[in-house]
């Protein structure tokens, strides 16, 4: 075997992964070669100094700090990392301003149903006289619009699955005076029949709930002497359909009773 | 101990993060090493062992369990050092060096101060002998000499077959030897201003 020849497995033959025949040759030709020696032995060194190179401990606190990243990297949702930043950042400003927006709404509109069936006498006699349903037969002079209002709900949804069966719907008419001529109100009885549950499926009640302010609208005659239906047909709350009943911007203030103000 | 790394890796796949901590608690000190003698500073290979793990939890689940979890990480390493590198020229300051080396002796080495001298500029003439190779050879001489990986190891790590590693590591030793020359050489010149004398042969270490 030739120097070079040595020299090019001289890092096999370090590592021992020689084949036996070779190794040997190449043993023979050190035996007899001092420059491939030399050099065999300066590798050797040189890979010995190797070992000063001790294992060093890296710093503490290594995976305290990993760990905060790993969590700060999987904080943001699936969406929010999907999306650039400019879209998702406004996001918490945009919910919160909804959520004022909606519960200023929510306030103006006034308490639920149930509460302003129990304030009654909020709207003077003389816009409740205005506001009266009228007999059945248009008035002269006066305009009657038929308003078609669902009767009270199911009390309780069907136990089973199926179609549903239609809500009844009673006839309210509201005279607007001055209004040109709408369609005459249909009486109810003209209305058509509501279906039939389909067989099988449990209805709790068709009967109105006498104490729903939507059921007191079921009744013409009962209808507009009731805050509560106002509120039902008009959808304002029982303080401002008072308040437009009057001219002077502050005195229906002091024909409110307090109650009406909680 | 293997089914024990195996089950560690298979509860961090799942999301377990205090498994992965266990995994970095034991791999991590060999993921630092490499990444030391790869770029020679300390806070460097700081950075680099974080990233590594960073990468690893991110891919945690493409690991398939071919090779062993180790290994893996140790492909991971060399590839965010050698990106490392590339990314920062000049690898090291003599400055880094030297703080490297204040470092170690600080680490409190006990023996005769003499000795604890010459062990010292040995270790700064042999890291930047490393520093001083192409970083491509440099990783094999890492992951053998300092890591002691088998060549079958290596390969895994660097992806290339053994006929290929035999040629490249032999390759990577001619590179390190002819670096380190001109280091001892310097060394021993130096030395000859000390009382003790140079004639100390400082392969011996």
């Amino acid at each position: 075997m030739t120097c070079r020849g040595v020299r090019k497995r001289i890092s096999l033959y370090i590592d021992g992964r020689l084949p036996e025949d070779a190794r040997a040759q190449v043993g023979r030709h050190l035996d007899s070669c001092a420059a491939c020696r030399s050099l065999l032995a300066e590798t050797e060194s040189a890979l010995e100094t190797l070992k000063l190179l001790k294992r060093e401990a890296p710093p503490a606190g290594g995976w305290e700090r990993l760990r905060e990243r790993l969590l700060e990297q999987s904080g943001p949702s699936r969406v929010r990392r999907a999306l650039p930043a400019w879209w998702w950042k406004p996001l918490p400003a945009a919910a919160a301003a909804g959520i004022v927006v909606l519960s200023a709404l929510l306030v103006w509109r006034g308490p639920s149903g149930e509460d302003l069936a129990v304030s009654r006498p909020t709207v003077p006699p003389a816009v409740r006289g205005e506001l009266r349903a009228p007999e059945p037969a248009l008035q002269p002079g006066g305009t009657e619009v038929a308003v078609a209002v669902p009767a009270q709900p199911v009390a309780a949804p069907p136990a089973v699955t199926g179609p549903r069966p239609a809500r009844t719907a009673a006839p309210v008419r509201i005279r607007a005076s001055g209004s040109p001529p709408a369609r005459p109100a249909v009486p109810a009885d003209n209305l058509p029949a509501p279906p039939e549950p389909a067989p099988g499926v449990a209805v709790a009640s068709l009967e109105p709930d006498p104490e729903s302010p939507l059921a007191l609208a079921a009744n013409p005659d009962d209808v507009l002497d009731e805050p509560a239906a106002e509120l039902a047909l008009t959808g304002l709350s029982p303080l401002v359909a008072a308040a437009e009943q009057y001219t002077d911007p502050v005195a229906w203030v002091y024909d409110i009773s307090a109650e009406d103000w909680l | 101990m293997e089914q024990d790394e195996k089950r560690l890796v298979e509860r961090a796949q799942a999301g377990d993060l205090d498994a992965f901590g266990e995994l970095y608690e034991r791999f991590s000190p060999a993921v630092f090493n490499v990444a030391l003698r790869m770029v020679g500073s300390r806070e460097d290979a700081e950075d680099i062992r974080q990233e590594v793990f960073l990468r690893a939890h991110r891919a945690l689940k493409e690991f398939k369990g071919e090779a062993r979890f180790s290994t893996w990480l140790y492909r991971i390493a060399a590839n965010v050092a050698l990106d490392e590198i590339r990314r920062r020229k000049p690898t090291v300051s003599a400055d880094a060096l030297r703080e490297e080396s204040r470092w170690e002796a600080a680490a409190g080495e006990r023996g005769d101060p003499q000795e604890q001298l010459d062990r010292n500029l040995a270790r700064e003439a042999v890291q930047a002998a490393l520093l001083a190779m192409p970083p491509h050879y440099r990783i094999l001489v890492v992951l053998k000499h300092i890591e002691g990986l088998s060549y079958e190891e290596i390969a895994s790590v660097l992806g290339c077959s053994l006929t290929s590693l035999n040629v490249r590591l032999h390759r990577a030793r001619e590179s390190f030897r002819k670096a380190l020359a001109p280091r001892l050489d310097g060394l021993e010149e130096s030395e000859s201003d000390l009382p003790r004398g140079p004639k100390k042969n400082l392969a011996l270490y």
